[in-house]
């Protein structure tokens, strides 16, 4: 999502909210920095100064853990909300604004839960996770605000995700066809050769006798030579075979079709070599290799907009468990 | 016309056959001879009016011309049909009319009367989801006010059972013959039938045309001469199989009318004007006094406004549609549109001077009748264009056509297809818009119905099924048959046709069984499951499911002149990420189409 002007009223209450927390923080655990003499209730009943290594067990502390379990289970409740997008809760925007603003929340609840340290194993292991999540969130969120636009500028031949092993068939499948309607033309047998005239009589004609035909034996027929193939057809089948095909094939644009340059390299130096019927072919073949690297890339893309999903959304349900191990085991332990 | 005509399977008729089984055609050609010897004078050059010719006999006389009989003789042909056979099947393409001369036959809609839905929802769960999901903030979808399908023959199926009879001396194909249009319905023979099958120019000598031939007079004036004006006594006919069959029903279609009682419902089907027009012909001007209102009979007209930016095509309305209602209640108002046909239209007229005394009698349905003129007023100050706006922009694009458009913001726009995953959710599991289209500026322009100002897509919809709801959308209904003209039709592609699952088609009677001892008839083809789907615009929904379910904001429904004109850059440059701003200019130079 991306992070613009209309994020600012988000922006305004996480800050507000930061800032109330961080001053009860302060107020409850280190008084002497607060600017104004001002002392919560005794009720809280909050050590003053925690002796021991988390404030979590103090009113004030629990209550920062709650509410940031609260967050977790919200922010996970998001891969639900997408799951069901026409539920009439909210639309998902609205979600996504606060998943990504309470979660960052979090942050200073979070560690003045922990009294900024990692504390033990369990809660170490916690706080790993919770920060590899925190950590996988905001790469994401840097990646959709970023590669969207850059998506933009780069594919401009941008086609739908799903469709995009179909079109690579189909250019295939269209390379494959030339190449084979080259290979046929190349195959027909030449024109048979006109027949050679008849051969003149030998000798001079005496001038007044009559002429007799004579039948001349016939000469020698060379048997024809086979018929040089056309040395540009040999060259397009050439680089279809060995080139075009196998990149067009490949489950990831690989060789030296994959790269723009050396692309553009290769079918110039086709067309060098071929007659100009050809090059409409070539031009042809050139655009399909284009658009091949254009998925590719697109793949690559999406897969890196998309990724880190994979490890973001396991790890958020890992962390709400860890969590919710964490609560009760506590609770219940100590 | 005589380029026109198609080769006729059956035997061909000659003039002289056909008016044997067609008498009132006979009554046309002797009108025009009885015309003729009249007035000689009167009739003009033989060369003008091509099928007139001077009797070689009698050069003061003319004569219908050997071209003019020959056309006649092409034109119609005699069939005979067992009990059992299929005369035409909906969704086929045709050019002739039928008339039945004995027999009767089953004019019906095969394709199954459903959505399109390709998941199941049936289930507690689906329920329990239903129930959630529901937001038509009391907008019921209004294609259930309309209870018949309007078919190309004297009669209307009905929406639950769309099957009827027609019998001898009934007239079917008449649309199909005139413009073209699919088959509307499947027509099988319950009896041994016979019938005429003819082309344009013979139903025009018998139903009438208004369509004009010029004619250069002397002094190199051109006159628009009416060729035909039917058999009188064949339009009777019709009219009065018109009149007791289904003006009734299309009356209480009216919304306005469908109060009234059965005694005033009859006073006014009997006192209603039959009125015809040509292709062209303005029925009803913008800004004229409204002084009656109109029913659509037969053939189409086009609804349109006009516009600062040009002509605005409100909607296509056809047979059983009607407009003017204002007219009835408001004669000192004036009309909101210009209402032309498209081809020969025959219109119901009621003039307010009718309809003023049982208004008196319904002070309610004034009161319903203000209800609409105010929402039609409030209506036609939304459609404004906003004055500087360059429309020469759009042209590449067509967006100048368009009045709602699916944009995606590419730069917020995650590639998640969330927007395609809703609306799929939203139409039983078919999404009705592709991620996909032309780009303008950073937006993608989606494939997803444009609500266009002029929508062709509803131009040859053989049954009326594709029609514009007083809003923008589009809708297709139901008893769509699955021609897919409208698809062909949309420039855009935004029309798709979906396989059907299942579908009310228990409802249908089978087609009758072929008599004893006769050939087996020619099988009925399965209906086609396929149906066009085209974007709704959810109005059932407080807000299009791509939008609401676009979790990056980047899927929006805009007016395309409001949006891209109203748009200043401080707008956008708060719409931009900071950090995309960073990276990337924001210049007008950074506008890509392909």
């Amino acid at each position: 999502m991306l992070i613009n002007f209309s994020h600012r009223n988000w922006v305004f209450g996480t800050l507000v909210a930061t800032f109330v927390a961080v001053a009860f923080y302060l107020m409850c655990f280190y008084p002497e920095w607060v600017p104004f003499p001002y002392r919560l209730p005794d009720w809280f009943g909050m050590n003053p100064r925690p002796s021991h290594r988390s404030v979590g067990n103090t009113p004030l502390g629990l209550l920062y853990g709650i509410i940031s379990f609260v967050i977790f289970l919200f922010a996970i409740l998001l891969a639900l909300r997408r799951k069901y997008p026409l539920l009439r809760v909210g639309r998902v925007q609205y979600w996504l604004k606060a998943h990504i603003w309470l979660t960052i929340l979090t942050l200073p609840l979070v560690f003045m839960h922990a009294a900024f340290r990692f504390g033990g194993l369990q809660s170490s292991v916690l706080m790993w996770v919770y920060l590899a999540v925190m950590l996988s969130g905001f790469y994401g969120l840097v990646l959709q605000n970023v590669m969207p636009s850059y998506m933009k500028e780069r594919l401009p031949l941008e086609t739908i995700f799903e469709q995009i092993p179909y079109l690579t068939q189909q250019l295939l499948a269209a390379a494959t066809k030339m190449r084979d309607d080259i290979k046929a033309a190349l195959a027909k047998p030449a024109p048979a050769p006109a027949p050679a005239p008849a051969p003149a009589p030998a000798g001079p004609v005496a001038e007044g006798a009559a002429a007799v035909a004579v039948a001349a034996p016939p000469a020698p027929v060379a048997p024809p030579k086979p018929e040089e193939p056309d040395p540009s057809s040999v060259t397009m089948i050439e680089a279809l075979d060995t080139d075009v095909l196998p990149f067009l094939a490949a489950k990831a644009g690989e060789g030296r079709l994959a790269e723009t340059r050396l692309a553009e390299e290769f079918f110039n130096l086709l067309k060098l070599r071929t007659k100009p019927e050809f090059h409409d072919r070539i031009a042809e073949l050139e655009s399909w290799c284009a658009e091949r690297r254009s998925m590719d890339l697109q793949v690559r893309y999406q897969y890196r907009l998309h990724g880190w999903i994979l490890f973001h959304a396991p790890m958020s349900f890992i962390l709400v468990g860890l969590t919710a191990w964490h609560a009760i085991a506590l609770l219940v332990f100590y | 016309m005589s380029d026109d005509f198609e080769k006729l399977e059956g035997d061909v008729l000659t003039v002289e056959q056909l008016v044997e089984y067609l008498p009132d055609l006979k009554e046309v050609v002797l009108s025009k001879d009885a015309a003729m010897a009249k007035e000689p004078e009167k009739i003009p050059e033989p060369k003008a009016l091509g099928p007139f010719a001077r009797d070689p006999q009698d050069p003061s006389k003319y004569k219908i011309g050997p071209s003019y009989k020959d056309g006649i003789s092409e034109a119609a042909a005699l069939r005979k049909y067992r009990r059992g056979d299929v005369i035409c099947q909906e969704g086929d393409f045709g050019s002739s009319a039928f008339y039945i001369v004995s027999g009767k036959v089953q004019i019906s809609i095969r394709a199954p009367m459903a959505h399109v839905r390709t998941s199941s929802s049936g289930g507690l769960f689906a329920k329990m989801k239903s129930f959630l999901v529901r937001d038509d903030d009391g907008k019921a979808r209004d294609s259930e006010s309309k209870q018949f399908i309007p078919v190309d023959a004297n009669i209307d199926l009905s929406r639950q059972k769309p099957i009827a009879e027609l019998v001898a001396g009934d007239l079917f194909g008449e649309m199909t013959c005139r413009t073209f249009q699919p088959r509307s319905a499947t027509v099988i023979a319950e009896d041994d039938c016979v019938m005429i099958e003819m082309l344009r120019s013979v139903l025009d000598m018998l139903t009438g045309t208004r369509e004009g031939m010029s004619v250069v007079k002397p002094g190199g004036k051109t006159l628009k001469v009416q060729v035909f004006k039917g058999s009188p006594t064949f339009r009777k006919k019709m009219d009065e199989k018109y009149r007791a069959r289904s003006l009734a029903n299309h009356l209480r279609h009216v919304p306005i009318l469908a109060r009234l009682d059965d005694a005033t419902m009859e006073q006014l089907r009997t006192e209603a004007e039959l009125v015809s027009f040509g292709p062209g012909d303005v029925v009803v001007n913008e800004g004229d006094a409204a002084d009656a209102f109109y029913l659509i009979r037969t053939g189409m007209v086009k609804v349109s406004s006009a516009m600062p930016g040009g002509e605005l095509v409100r909607t296509y309305l056809s047979r059983g549609d009607y407009f003017g209602e204002i007219g009835l209640v408001q004669p000192e108002g004036k009309r909101t549109a210009t209402v032309r046909s498209l081809d020969v239209v025959e219109c119901v007229r009621i003039k307010a001077t009718t309809f003023a005394p049982i208004l008196e009698s319904f002070p309610a349905i004034r009161a319903e009748v203000k209800k609409v003129a105010d929402s039609r007023a409030a209506q036609q100050k939304t459609r404004s264009v906003p004055a500087g706006m360059n429309l020469g922009e759009y042209l590449d694009q067509g967006l100048y056509e368009a009045q709602n458009l699916l944009l995606i913001n590419l730069e917020k726009c995650t590639r998640c297809d969330a927007c395609v995953h809703a609306c799929a959710e939203a139409h039983d599991g078919v999404t009705r818009l592709l991620r996909d289209g032309l780009r303008y500026d950073r937006y993608l322009v989606a494939t997803a119905c444009r609500s266009c100002h002029d929508p062709l897509c509803m131009t040859q919809c053989p049954v009326g099924s594709i029609r514009r709801k007083d809003s923008l959308e589009i809708i297709i209904e139901d008893w769509c048959i699955g021609c897919s003209r409208c698809a062909e039709l949309c420039p855009y592609g935004n029309i798709n046709m979906q396989p059907v699952e299942g579908g009310k088609s228990e409802k249908m009677a089978p087609p009758p069984k072929p008599a004893e001892g006769a050939a087996p008839a020619k099988k009925v083809e399965p209906p086609k499951k396929l149906k066009a789907t085209t974007c709704d615009l959810c109005t059932d929904l407080s807000m299009p499911s791509c939008v609401y379910a676009c979790p990056h904001d980047a899927a929006m429904r805009v007016t395309p002149a409001n949006f891209f004109a109203g748009k200043s850059s401080a707008q956008d440059r708060q719409e931009r990420s900071f950090l995309s701003r960073l990276f990337f200019s924001d210049g007008p130079d950074n506008r890509t189409t392909h």
